[in-house]
């Protein structure tokens, strides 16, 4: 029960992003779709950088590096 | 996030964070002044698909967590970030609110994301049967990641993304 809530919480997380950029695109005028927002803030360097470093971390991580649970 | 890491016991991950914090605080003190290269950047796009293509099929076909898997990431890391330093062109933009509301809505479902994730991890490491009940994203995608098809999936979603990213589509 726990976990599926847990899941359910990413889910929605998920589905609110979707629908999100489902409005921005049908009306661009209210919401800029998540391209042209990134478009926009990635013209500072350190807002690109950061994205971009984001994006390869993501990867490394789900990709590439083991998944870590310490005790406390 | 750096301290986050650090925290978690990551320390790669740890200290990637601080060195690209480091790195955008010099940034901002010396007003972006600092230029890696003279001039722009632009790669031809038959070039750009043959290198995404390779690598792809390196992190596809390599044994994951192996020095193959690293030495491409390690390749793809150090490329875009040279990339990512160079200025963006100019281009049309919408509104000024519309841009304000999507950058708001979107940092807010990253916050939630990264929020819902810490959460999950503090209790799955601190609570019985805590892996279990409180899974993390990690911990979600693993088997997928694991199979031949989701690592597919995940790895062409991954450099689609990275591509898109940098723009380069837009460019010859």
């Amino acid at each position: 029960m726990i976990r599926a809530i847990v899941v359910a919480g990413y889910i929605v997380i998920v589905l609110v992003a979707i629908g999100t950029e489902l409005y921005a695109r049908r009306k661009p005028g209210n919401v800029a779709p998540l391209g042209e927002m990134l478009e926009h803030v990635m013209e500072s360097r350190t807002t690109r950088v950061g994205i971009i470093a984001a994006w390869w971390w993501f990867g490394w991580h789900f990709a590439f590096a083991d998944t870590v649970q310490i005790e406390l | 996030m750096a301290s986050f890491q650090a925290w978690r016991g990551t320390w790669v991950d740890a200290t990637l964070f601080y060195a690209l914090s480091a790195m955008l605080l010099i940034d901002r003190l010396t007003r972006g002044r600092l230029f890696i290269f003279k001039k722009h950047i632009v790669a031809p796009k038959w070039l750009t698909i043959t290198v995404t293509g390779s690598l792809a099929l390196v992190l596809v076909i390599a044994p994951r967590h192996s020095i193959y898997d690293l030495i491409a990431f390690i390749f793809i890391g150090i490329t875009v970030l040279l990339l990512a330093w160079e200025p963006a062109p100019d281009r049309e933009k919408p509104p000024h609110h519309a841009l304000m509301r999507s950058a708001v809505m979107w940092s807010i479902l990253a916050v939630a994301l990264c929020l819902w994730e810490a959460l999950a991890f503090i209790l799955s490491v601190t609570t019985p049967n805590g892996v279990e009940n409180f899974p993390t994203i990690s911990v979600l995608l693993d088997p997928f990641v694991e199979s031949l098809g989701g690592r597919i999936a995940f790895v062409g979603l991954w450099l689609a993304a990275g591509l898109s990213l940098l723009r380069v589509w837009s460019k010859k």
